[in-house]
């Protein structure tokens, strides 16, 4: 047992914290050369061999850490804890003591060194900024030149060595068992400071500590524990604006390392707050216990905070040095002479504004959403009914149909329930990692092609801001947009080096497959470029290896799609819009041919692959618009290639020779095929059109007051209303469910029965058939008409009736109720049906209940048709909608297959970097 | 190597080519939206029920489908009726609603005709019920010296407000107080403008309504000692045709230009012979209004018609002893309604039948309800049959004719008569 301190002396409690794979018996011969005897030792955790020493000692053995706070003496003012990696110096708890006392701090830090050099740095405590990310101000390997030796309170320091007062540690619970121990010490630190308690670090106090400590690893979990740390320890007011500025920043930094050719920060982001959000109960009891004790307000913790974001800092730091080390020609040697010429041209400042461009364009969707638009809607609130329906359930979409809406609605649902139901904040998320992986993407393949960083930049900015881009998304075609961010990553498979081995081989098909499945996803016909694009690939770079790659990708992303493969309907999606023109119409024929021309003229033998492929995607793709009867989802993914096929041709004019002709030549063709990209960043909606939708239609629910609202029957033309329409004569309409155009409903499946029905009372009702045309579209559940500014076809019909009131909505607007009954299902005895998103409920009758449906007997219970409609028993007080079994079937095998990709991918990332 | 690079810049241009001499595929439109039809509907804006008046409306529906009446203002006062026989059907307003003007309207599928008698003891009108308009249109015949007072009613039964600008003309000229210029009609509802204290002193009056924006069925009421005389807007014509039988001779025929330029008039007289004979014409400015006394056009019965060369609203207005009465022209036809009539209570239905054709015809009558048969008259070409139907229930008949035809009628009650121009259905 040690002897027994001074009485004047504060007795200690040393807990000595064991993690499998540390050697303890270092730490348990300093805890016994110590010249302040502790009064007692605790040690927690341990195998048999570690509790033979302890006992050796004559020291206290504890399960785990939550048993510390009970087996701590009454007597003892202080807890010094420690880690059983820690070796301190003999003074090391005699100088806590001391200082802590002068200083009247409840919590001191010691100085961590790096155990086998003497004199590296670990920690001397750290500051952080608001969102807990430790801002230490330490350089990696830094010295010890005592120049940070002053005793000084700081944000928080390592649980590494620290010594707690007793009845604060008991007060605050105890350490969080949870987390690791650098996100421990802050969310410790955090929590006695807003308490009242002093936190100083006292580098007199030295500690030994293994630099690779399983504990104290950087990590997504370090990151999810300062998250945790944030949530536990932020007063409300706090959160309100820590959480949303801090999303965004993670989000920026993410966007920065992916170009920095690092996926795994945006991953690690995603692992915390799922980890995060999985515990949030306890942070809930955390948080109360905290304002039962708490003593001061946040403004404490922002004292020793740092100003903006250190992730976003650091990131920007090592971007600002790596451009430094390509403007100096620091590049590998395969291209450091090229990359000299380049930079000597305009083409510098362009990679430059690259980064700038994509943060820029991006600001609308950042600060205010998604745009909705055309197809570019929201996700609804219920993603689980959408999954189900993709799943083979009943598709509401237009007047329904048992066929699943496009996979785009289920990649949509997926987003809104992994970013805990909130269709705003998928929508953006969706859009900037498609924009990111898009530009990441397309800077990886002109990167295998040899070409500098600089020429990827700019291949990703005409790429995803050029004429042809700006054309398409610019038309509201937002799930292309989607798809233009995975569909260069499995086209970069098809670039990549066959492995030798198996698992990488596999991990190279697995990678390729995720990628063309999330292509398909987002837009099934974009597949096609996978395929099409992929053999041409192979062919031009001259590796007929790769063709089994596109063939495997191909297929891996086809079964991505299976539910919709099954049993979608292809030419509805097929034939959903019209392809946009590019305009002026000369102007891609014209700029594509003289890049084509200046590119192979000038490039090496090397580039010449790729600008055979950029010329012929680039020229194709928009051929596939121009063709008469191909039905147009062809051309808009056409339009995509060929927005591809002109990136890759200004990223080859950038390795142009330096021919004097060709030098005036290529930079006037960079700029014209660069220059549509300014109007994407001025415009800051990633290159969207301007939002129409979002709240366009909130006066059907303000109206309905919590009724379900029934169907909106929309006029206008195809551009100004969200998502698909159909046409009669020059008129587009559509049916809208609910008071906002959503991703589910954008495609509208095939005609059907009801579908022939609606159309013929929109004839009827233009005709001005009857003076009560309410009474003919509420047997469609329509409540609600609206006719938009320009469309004047209806007009006279419209002051000919008594069903339809208008509503002052705005001068912009022309907005009718439909006073007649209207609702999506009704009883025989006139009582009307909500819609749940998966089937009807109401009041059970002895009747029938008719839902305002496209005809289908897999309705039930005891389905019959009701002329294009449905009627079912009313007996259950529900209708519902049996699943097609083999789309079910379909829905569950694409899901193993995706989850499998994902793992096998990730186990065989190793060769997929290969040069 | 050259020839590679040779072979992709042709490649290249080969397809941009082909792209830009293709075009860029048209969108398949379908079938146009079909403009906006009449509507079956109809407005009755002078039908009065309550405050002594029995209204009675008289509606045939030429495929015998059920019609749905609605009281204007009252959505609530609705009722369905199901015709009978031929198409026909009659109804009491008083039914459904009483407010003086009580303005109801009706729809259903098929072609509607329909007309109200409404009556006191001691007053008898008939008004047609019309569709809305949203082209100008005239009333005629409003006065409001000593006894006589006139009101106009404008009848919106549509969803949509209206707003409508007034013309008046007086036999001072244009006459139109500023606050009447423009008057907005609510969605779903009537309103009623007295003339009598705002423009007194008025012998002749008409008015013409121009729609700004929806879409207005509009009547006038004029009031004498006892009786009363609903007179419904209608939209110019080019050529309107009277049948002047015995009472009618002392009345006048009133012109209404509704036209925008200077346009001529010619009154022709038809007569027992079927000779046909100009006894008046003249120019008449836009806006502008024309009284001419019937006696000095004609002095026996027969046949009057209209002609404009710009379109104007006819009338023949009757204020004689207590008897105020006002009729529109109408146009020729083989085939006519008669919608509504009078029962043995209310007084005697009197049919007028003009026979414009070049020879004799034989015209049939028949009962709207199938019964009872009412035999056949025998028309020399110009000759007026006056023909006095029997007690039909309230119900109206069919005229039919192998000549072109013109047919009025009205119901005669002691010194009080309303008449009206039947419909022309073909």
């Amino acid at each position: 047992m040690p002897d027994q301190p001074a009485p004047e002396q504060p007795l200690i409690v040393a807990v000595v914290l064991f993690t499998p794979g540390m050697q303890i018996e270092e730490t348990l011969s300093a805890l016994d050369k110590q010249v302040y005897k502790p009064d007692s030792v605790l040690v927690v955790g341990g195998g048999e061999n570690e509790r033979e020493l302890i006992a050796a000692r004559g020291y206290v053995h504890v399960g785990s850490v939550g048993e510390v706070l009970g087996k701590l003496a009454e007597s003892a003012s202080f807890v010094w804890w420690l880690h059983a990696d820690t070796r301190p110096r003999p003074d090391a708890l005699s100088a806590l003591v001391t200082e802590a006392v002068r200083n009247d701090a409840s919590v001191a830090g010691s100085k961590v060194l790096v155990a086998g050099w003497e004199d590296q740095l670990h920690s001397v405590g750290a500051a952080t900024d608001a969102f807990g990310e430790p801002y230490s101000g330490l350089d990696p390997g830094e010295l010890d030149l005592e120049q940070y030796d002053v005793v000084r309170e700081v944000a928080f320091v390592s649980p590494l060595s620290m010594l707690i007062r007793r009845d604060l540690l008991r007060g605050l619970g105890g350490l969080d068992a949870s987390l690791p121990a650098q996100a421990g010490g802050l969310d410790l630190s955090q929590r006695a400071r807003v308490a009242g308690a002093k936190v100083i670090v006292v580098p007199s106090s030295e500690v030994f500590h293994a630099d690779a400590c399983p504990s104290d690893r950087p990590g997504w979990r370090q990151r999810a524990g300062r998250y945790r740390a944030m949530l536990v320890s932020y007063q409300l007011i706090t959160l309100a604006w820590v959480l949303p500025v801090g999303l965004l920043a993670s989000l920026a930094d993410s966007a920065g390392q992916i170009t920095l050719g690092r996926l795994r920060p945006l991953i690690s982001d995603l692992a915390s707050w799922v980890w995060v959000l999985g515990r949030l109960p306890s942070v809930f009891k955390m948080r109360r216990a905290l304002r039962r004790i708490r003593e001061t307000g946040d403004e404490e913790l922002f004292r020793f905070q740092v100003r903006g974001s250190v992730r976003l800092r650091e990131t920007g730091a090592e971007m600002g040095e790596r451009l430094s080390r390509a403007l100096e020609g620091g590049e590998d040697d395969v291209i450091s002479e090229r990359a000299k010429v380049v930079w000597k041209r305009p083409s510098a400042i362009l990679a430059l504004t690259g980064v700038v461009a994509l943060l820029l364009a991006t600001r609308s969707i950042w600060l205010s959403g998604l745009p909705q638009s055309g197809f570019s809607l929201l996700p609804g609130e219920d993603p689980v009914s959408t999954l189900l329906a993709y799943a083979g359930g009943w598709n509401a979409s237009g007047l329904g149909t048992p066929n699943p809406p496009p996979p785009i609605a289920a990649l949509g649902a997926l987003a809104t329930l992994l970013v805990g139901g909130k269709p705003e904040l998928a929508g953006s998320v969706l859009t900037v990692l498609a924009l990111i992986a898009g530009l990441a993407g397309v800077i990886r393949i002109s990167r295998r092609t040899g070409v500098t960083l600089a020429a990827g930049y700019v291949a990703g900015v005409v790429y995803l801001g050029g004429a042809a881009a700006t054309t398409l998304f610019g038309s509201g075609q937002w799930p292309l947009l989607l798809a233009a961010g995975p569909l260069p990553w499995a086209l970069d498979a098809v670039m990549t080096p066959v492995p030798v081995d198996g698992r990488r081989r596999f991990g190279l098909a697995a990678r390729g497959g995720v990628a063309a499945a999330l292509t398909a996803a987002a837009y099934p016909p974009a597949l096609g470029i996978v395929v099409v694009g992929g053999l041409l690939l192979a062919l031009a770079m001259g590796r007929p290896r790769a063709l089994g790659v596109v063939g495997a990708i191909s297929v891996l992303g086809a079964l991505g799609i299976a539910p919709w493969v099954v049993g979608g309907e292809v030419m509805a999606l097929l034939g959903a819009a019209p392809v946009p023109a590019i305009q002026p119409f000369w102007f891609w024929p014209a700029t594509i041919g003289l890049a084509t021309v200046a590119a192979t003229l000038s490039v090496s033998k090397a580039h010449l692959p790729m600008v055979a492929w950029g010329g012929v995607a680039a020229s194709g793709g928009w051929l596939l618009g121009m063709i008469p009867d191909l039905p147009p989802g062809f051309g808009l993914a056409g339009l995509l290639a060929a927005s591809m096929g002109a990136g890759f041709l200004a990223s080859t004019l950038l390795a142009a020779g330096e021919h004097r002709w060709s030098r005036w030549l290529t930079t006037v063709v960079l700029i014209v095929l660069v220059a549509p990209a300014a109007l994407t960043i001025v415009r800051g909606r990633g290159g969207l059109p301007s939002d129409e939708w979002s709240r366009r239609l909130d006066f059907v629910s303000a109206i309905s007051e919590g009724v379900d609202p029934g169907r909106v029957l929309v006029f206008g033309s195809p551009e100004e209303i969200p998502g698909q329409t159909r046409a009669v004569g020059s008129v587009a309409y559509r049916l809208i469910d609910g008071d906002r155009p959503t991703l589910e409903q954008a495609y509208l499946p095939g005609v059907r029965l009801g579908d022939g029905a609606l159309e013929q009372a929109i004839f009827n009702l233009a005709a001005a058939d009857s003076i009560r045309p309410g009474v003919a579209l509420g047997q469609f559940g329509i409540t609600w008409l609206v006719v938009l500014p320009g469309t004047t076809a209806l007009n006279d019909a419209l002051i000919r009736q008594v069903d339809l009131s208008p509503l002052l909505i705005d001068s912009d607007l022309r907005a009718f109720e439909n006073r007649s009954l209207s609702a999506r299902a009704v009883t025989d005895e006139g009582e009307t049906w909500s819609w749940t998103g998966r089937g009807y409920e109401g009041s059970p009758s002895s009747g029938r209940v008719v839902m305002a449906d496209n005809a289908d007997p897999d309705w039930s219970p005891e389905w019959a048709q009701a002329d294009w409609a449905n009627s079912v028993s009313a007996a259950e007080g529900r209708a519902y909608f049996r699943a097609n079994p083999t789309v079910q079937g379909a829905a569950y095998g694409s899901g193993l297959v995706l989850a499998l990709m994902v793992v096998l991918a990730w186990w065989g990332r190793g060769g997929v970097t290969a040069k | 190597m050259t020839r590679i690079r040779l072979l992709v810049i042709i490649a290249v241009v080969a397809i941009l080519s082909g792209g830009v001499f293709l075009s860029n595929p048209a969108e398949s439109t379908g079938e146009e939206l079909p403009p906006a039809g009449d509507g079956p509907y109809l407005v009755c804006p002078g039908a009065l029920a309550g405050g002594g008046f029995q209204a009675r409306l008289g509606v045939y529906n030429d495929e015998a489908l059920p019609i749905r009446i609605t009281a204007v203002g009252v959505p609530e006062a609705t009722a369905v009726l199901e015709p009978v026989g031929l198409g026909g059907a009659t109804f009491n307003i008083g039914d459904l609603a009483e407010l003086g003007t009580t303005p109801v309207y009706l729809d259903g599928p098929g072609n509607l005709v329909a007309a109200t008698f409404s009556g006191t003891p001691q007053a008898s009108t008939l008004s047609s019920c019309i569709r809305a308009e949203s082209v100008p249109t005239a009333l005629l015949g409003m006065a409001t010296t000593g006894d006589e007072g006139s009101t106009l009613q404008f009848v919106n039964p549509f969803a949509q407000d209206a707003s409508i600008r007034l013309e008046i003309v007086s036999e001072l000229g244009a006459d139109t107080p500023s606050d009447l210029e423009a008057i907005r009609i609510p969605a779903g509802t009537h309103v009623e403008v007295p003339l009598t204290r705002v423009l007194s002193g008025r012998e002749a009056m008409s008015v013409q309504i121009q729609t700004v924006s929806g879409m207005v069925a509009a009547a006038s009421v004029r009031t004498g000692d006892t009786d009363l005389a609903v007179n419904e807007a209608r939209p110019g014509a080019l050529e309107w045709h009277f049948p002047l039988f015995g009472g009618a001779l002392g009345g006048e025929i009133h012109l209404r230009s509704v036209g925008d330029l200077i346009g001529d008039y010619r009154i022709d007289r038809i007569d027992q012979t079927g000779t046909v004979e100009g006894v008046s014409e003249g120019a008449i400015n836009p806006g502008e209004q024309v009284v001419l006394p019937a006696s000095e056009l004609m002095t026996d019965r027969g046949g009057l018609r209209v002609a404009a060369t710009e379109p104007v609203v006819a009338g023949l207005v009757l204020q004689t002893g207590n008897i105020r009465s006002v009729m529109h022209g109408g146009s020729i036809g083989s085939r006519w309604v008669v919608p509504v009539s009078a029962t043995a209570g209310d007084g005697q239905t009197m049919v007028w039948i003009l026979n414009m054709g070049a020879g004799p015809g034989t015209v049939a009558l028949t009962a709207l309800g199938g019964e009872p048969e009412i035999l056949p008259v025998e028309l020399p070409p110009g000759a007026i049959a006056e023909v006095p139907l029997p007690d039909l229930g309230g119900g109206g008949v069919l005229v039919e004719s192998g000549q072109q035809i013109v047919v009025a009628f009205g119901v005669v009650q002691g010194e009080a008569i309303g008449i009206s121009m039947a419909t022309v259905i073909g």
